[in-house]
Formats: structure tokens, C-alpha cells, sequence
């Protein structure tokens, strides 16, 4: 489903020094895969990966596959790309605390918007009753758990997770995990990076980013 | 996407950037109608004509008697009449003809505004039932002058009517005149006043109105405004006396002698007076004398002096205004792009282009420019100095738009 080839990335560090973080990186995705952790120390570059996967970042040598089509590099490409496929999870949730939860759940459409699908999406993960709740009073959790149903609302084939449970207590960490679970029953795959060992563990399979590459892991 | 919860959560700073531009716009505004003004007092008073000398013509017929004696003689008169047509037909000098008399004018319009004594240490009459007419009547404040005085002075009427100078006659059935610009709503064009000039009833027919705030240099006043007044125009030449008309023509003719001749400043004042003696010779009219005016130029330089200085004084003001509205609004910009980047990342994440969300960026700016610029106008409308600046107007349009784009170019430089 999502493939990427012989990926090259240099990172200038604060210092001024560039840095090779990814050299002839290799990875690919099939429809088999319902869950995938990709780990790696701090500064392995895990968020970057997650970011090429997610098109946000092009500023890479290699190739991207979709479906076996390759995409090209450009921004609007990649922004219509992560439109109609991809949802994103981020470990800060990326709120507008401006608007309420529903508010907030139907940004992710990008066509016509749905109160009903926005509706059904927070009774997936359980806020049936927080719709017109301000975001500045949800939780960690519940917020977390808001920025899936509006990563959710427009059906992706791809859910990126970064590290989606960074910030979260353990008991808020199994309720993000259970809301994973259903959404892998539902048939969508989740590319999750994670430091936490819980987390992997739950993924159908495990990625290790050393030494500038993708390497499995048992 | 968001107009509404943009506006809702940037409120205070987008209305903070709406008037500062609308407040130096208006500035602007403002200046520019001064320097404009400015310009066109410059035209009127300080272009080549005020490169010129002037001298007050007045008749020395200053004893009762010997007034009286010579206003009784028909050839006197005639005399006289010649030498107001000589001074007219020019030589190396312009004679303006300019007098203040006074107009009651039958069932006079206006209020005590446009009295004679209004605004001077005279008393105001107001209005008063008038014998000769067998009806009520005001003394308005009227001003006579010939051609050349309308011509030095630059005096121009709203419609761009013109006095028909050739055709005017005090003996004919109606006299045209042009009205004050404060005349507007109490007369038309066309219509006829009733007014009784040096004890003769004339037809006077509104020809038009001036601009507002004409002026003439008058009894030492710079900027004698005339938008109060009546303005009489005095006949090209003066014909022969009439039995019949003698007294009337008479006083017109004393009044009409009475003016200021302006001469290149290259003519000496001893060339003038050879010329005023030929005129004499010819006409045999030998009572005036010659009066130099200093003050009109001293007048004049610091006037002109005033304005100059107050210009760039504006000017400075002005471009400092600039560089301060440049600095506050590049804060207020930083301010509400930080706070708005917030949810573009969040739009970005979700799967929109740069360039969608800079154009709705620009959208959200363009309602920024669009309300200093309704601010502006209400502004604009409340006025007083409201000219033919819709031209200007479209150019503000146009600096905010090019502004709006600057702010979405400035966003380009936002990291995400």
C-alpha cells in the first residue's frame, strides 16, 4: 500500500552541522499490516519518518509509492495525498481551543461536513457526551481521543500516530489502545511511533530506525 | 474555512489594526487636501502675478463740496468715465476695480450671517422694512469689481459659468451676478434678486455660484473670503452720462476709480506715474494720487512663507506617522499571524496546501483592510473638507489590497 524507496535525508543540527539521518532507507506497508510501531532512540528521527509518511515533509532523496503509483514531491500533491488517505494523530492533539469538540472533529472533513459521521467518530472513542464541551476542559486523554475521531471522520485507509500516548497516564494510555484496537477491527492501519515498549508490543509489528535505516524487530 | 472563529479570536487586534490604518489614512487624507488647498492658494495668490507690485489708486475729492461740485458736472463725469475706460484698456499696468459697497436687497433670504456689519466691528442691522421698495429688506454684504480684478484674483464658479462682461449695463433690464458659495440653498441659478444699488433699483439675476472659499487680498486682508457675498460685476467701460442717470452714475463712477493697479516689479513707480499722467493728458482727469502697498507683499512672502513651512512640517509629520503606522501594524501582524498559524497548522495537518491556506489567509486580511477602509469612509463622509478625492480613495483601496498581500507573503516566513 505505501512504499518507500531508497530515502536519503540530511538534517542540519542546531549547531549548523548536517547530519545523514536516513541513508538508502527502505519501507513498505502492505494491506496485511493492520499495525506497525516504528522505534528508535530520541533523535533517530521517528517524527521525520512519520512526517514523510505523512507528506508533510519532502525535502528527502528517494521515492514514495502509493498503491504502487509513485507521487510526486510538491506540496499540493502530497497535501491532496494525506487528504484522502492519511489521518494524522499527534502527541500535543493539534486543537483549536477556539472551537468546541465537535467543532473540532468536523475540521477533518475536506469535503462537505457530516454532524452525524463527526458524531459517530466521537462515539467511537467514547465522547458521545462531550460534543459541545470546550477543549480547554478536556484531558489529556479525552482530548488525545478527540484528535482521533477528527483524524477518523473521513474514513482514511492510513492513521500516522505520533507517539500518541507520550503525554498520557497508563490508565488513559489502555483507553487510547482499546480505541486503536477497534479502529484495526474497522480496517484501518495504524503507523505508530512510539519510545514506549507497551505501545510496540500492541503493534502487529515493529520497526527499529537504527543506523540511518528501518530494521524489524521481534 | 473560519472567518467567524477568526475574527471571534482575533478581534481585538484586528480592530486595533483597523484603525490605525483608517486613523493614517485619514491623516493622509488630510494632508493631501491641505497640500491640495495649498496648491491652489498658491496658484490663486503666489503664482506669477504676486511677482508684481501694487499700488492704491484713490481720489483726492475728499472735501463735501467740491465732491458734490464735480459729481453736478456732466463734463466731469465724462472725464471721469474716460479715465476709468483708459485705466481698463491697460498699458504697462492691470487696473483692479474693486469696491464693498453694501446691496439691500428686497425680501432678502438668508439671516444675519450675510449682513453687511456681520463679523466686523459694525453693528448688525438684520432686516428692516425698506421705502423704496414697500417691503422688507437686509443690507448683504456685496463686492463690485471689474474683469481684471476677477481675472488677477482666479475667482471661479462652481458650474464654470462665466460673467458676461461685455453685455453688463446698470441701464439694462437685469444685471447678472454670482452668489457666495454659502448661497447655495437660498438662491438659484436664474433666479431674480431685487437690489438697490447707490439708490438704484436693479434686477440682479444669479449667474451662478463661486468655490467654496474664494478670496481676494481686500483692505489689507489677505484672504478676503467672499462666500457671503454678492458679487456685482462692474461694466467693461463706462458710457456717457445720462440726464436722467447722473446721480447713480455719479457715485458708481467715483467708486469704480477707486482700485489698486498692479505693475511688474521691473516698473518703476516713476514710469507708472508718466503713464498714469498720459492717461490724464488724454482724459483731462487729474484728481488721485498714487498709494504703495507694501503690506500686500510683505503680506504675501509671509503667507506664503506660513504655508511653506506648515507643508513640510506636515510632510514630516506625516511620513513619521508612516514609519510608526509601518512598525505598530508589523507587530499587530506578527501578533495575529502567530495566532492564526495555530489553526493553519492544524488545516495543514489536515490535509491542506500551503497556498489554500495562505488564500484564506488572505481572505481573513483582506476583511482587516476592508474594515479600516469602511472606517475610513465614515470618517471620510463626517468631513468637513469632503472634496473630488474618489481617485485618491480607490488608491487607498488599492495600498490596502497590496498590503493584504504583503501580510500573506509575510506569512510565508511563519515556520511550521
Amino acid at each position: 500500500m505505501i512504499r518507500l524507496e531508497d530515502v536519503d535525508k540530511v538534517v542540519v543540527e542546531p549547531n549548523g552541522l548536517r547530519r545523514d539521518l536516513f541513508r538508502s532507507l527502505n519501507f513498505s506497508l502492505s494491506p496485511a499490516h493492520s499495525s506497525v510501531a516504528i522505534l528508535g532512540r530520541s533523535g533517530s528521527g521517528k517524527s521525520t519518518l512519520l512526517k514523510i509518511l505523512a507528506g508533510l515533509d519532502t525535502r528527502y532523496q528517494g521515492k514514495y509509492f502509493f498503491e504502487g503509483e509513485p507521487l510526486l514531491k510538491n506540496g499540493a500533491t502530497m497535501a491532496r495525498y494525506r487528504r484522502e488517505n492519511i489521518g494524522i494523530v499527534t502527541q500535543s492533539y493539534h486543537l483549536l481551543s477556539d472551537r468546541n469538540v465537535v467543532q473540532n472533529v468536523l475540521l477533518g472533513f475536506s469535503g462537505k461536513k457530516s454532524i452525524a459521521r463527526a458524531k459517530e467518530c466521537l462515539a467511537l472513542v467514547q465522547l458521545e457526551k462531550f460534543e459541545k464541551k470546550s477543549i480547554t476542559q478536556l484531558s489529556g486523554g479525552e482530548a488525545q481521543r478527540v484528535a482521533i475521531a477528527r483524524a477518523l471522520v473521513k474514513n482514511p485507509r492510513v492513521i500516522l500516530a505520533d507517539e500518541p500516548t507520550g503525554a498520557l497516564d497508563e490508565e488513559t494510555e489502555n483507553h487510547i489502545l482499546s480505541v486503536f484496537s477497534r479502529l484495526e477491527s474497522e480496517g484501518h492501519t495504524l503507523i505508530v511511533t512510539t519510545h514506549n515498549e507497551r505501545v510496540a508490543g500492541w503493534c502487529q509489528s515493529r520497526l527499529m530506525l537504527s543506523d540511518k535505516k528501518l530494521v524489524p524487530q521481534e | 474555512m473560519g472567518i467567524i472563529f477568526d475574527m471571534r479570536k482575533n478581534f481585538p487586534l484586528i480592530v486595533a489594526k483597523s484603525l490605525v490604518f483608517s486613523l493614517f489614512f485619514l491623516a493622509f487624507y488630510n494632508f493631501l487636501s491641505f497640500s491640495q488647498e495649498t496648491d491652489a492658494a498658491i496658484n490663486q495668490s503666489f503664482s506669477s502675478d504676486s511677482e508684481v507690485n501694487l499700488y492704491t489708486l484713490t481720489d483726492t475729492l475728499v472735501e463735501a463740496d467740491e465732491f458734490s461740485e464735480f459729481r453736478e458736472s456732466k463734463n466731469e463725469l465724462d472725464k471721469l468715465g474716460s479715465f476709468y475706460n483708459a485705466l481698463n484698456d491697460g498699458g504697462q499696468f492691470t487696473f483692479l476695480s474693486i469696491f464693498d459697497q453694501p446691496l439691500p436687497v428686497k425680501d432678502f433670504r438668508g439671516d444675519e450671517t450675510y449682513d453687511y456689519g456681520y463679523g466686523t466691528e459694525m453693528s448688525v442691522q438684520g432686516k428692516y422694512f425698506d421705502e423704496d421698495f414697500g417691503a422688507q429688506a437686509q443690507n448683504v454684504k456685496s463686492i463690485q469689481m471689474n474683469k481684471n480684478a476677477f481675472e488677477f484674483y482666479k475667482i471661479r464658479t462652481e458650474g464654470g459659468q462665466e460673467i458676461p462682461w461685455k453685455e453688463i449695463d446698470y441701464s439694462g433690464s437685469e444685471v447678472p451676478i454670482l452668489l457666495g458659495s454659502n448661497y447655495a440653498n437660498l438662491y438659484r441659478v436664474g433666479d431674480v434678486i431685487q437690489g438697490n444699488f447707490y439708490f438704484k433699483t436693479l434686477n440682479l439675476r444669479v449667474a451662478g455660484f463661486l468655490e467654496p472659499g474664494s478670496s481676494i487680498f481686500y483692505k489689507n486682508e489677505i484672504n478676503h473670503y467672499l462666500d457671503s457675498y454678492i458679487l456685482i460685476p462692474y461694466p467693461d467701460t463706462l458710457r456717457g452720462i445720462t440726464d436722467e442717470e447722473q446721480f447713480f452714475q455719479g457715485i458708481l463712477s467715483f467708486a469704480m476709480i477707486n482700485g489698486d493697479l498692479v505693475a511688474r516689479k521691473d516698473l518703476s513707480s516713476a514710469q507708472l506715474i508718466e503713464d498714469l499722467q498720459a492717461i490724464s493728458r488724454d482724459t483731462g482727469f487729474y484728481d488721485y494720487t498714487l498709494i504703495d502697498v507694501p503690506t500686500y507683499l510683505v503680506q504675501m512672502s509671509l503667507t506664503k512663507s506660513i504655508i511653506e513651512d506648515n507643508y513640510t512640517l506636515l510632510l514630516s509629520i506625516i511620513l513619521a506617522m508612516g514609519i510608526g503606522v509601518i512598525c505598530v501594524t508589523f507587530f499587530i501582524n506578527r501578533g495575529i499571524l502567530v495566532r492564526r498559524w495555530e489553526g493553519g497548522l492544524v488545516y495543514w495537518l489536515l490535509g491542506r496546501s500551503r497556498e489554500e491556506i495562505m488564500r484564506e489567509f488572505l481572505w481573513y486580511s483582506t476583511i482587516e483592510y476592508a474594515l479600516a477602509f469602511l472606517i475610513f469612509w465614515l470618517a471620510f463622509v463626517a468631513l468637513p473638507n469632503k472634496n473630488e478625492f474618489i481617485l485618491m480613495n480607490s488608491l487607498f483601496f488599492m495600498l490596502m489590497f497590496l498590503g493584504a498581500i504583503y501580510c500573506t507573503k509575510d506569512m510565508c516566513w511563519v515556520n511550521i
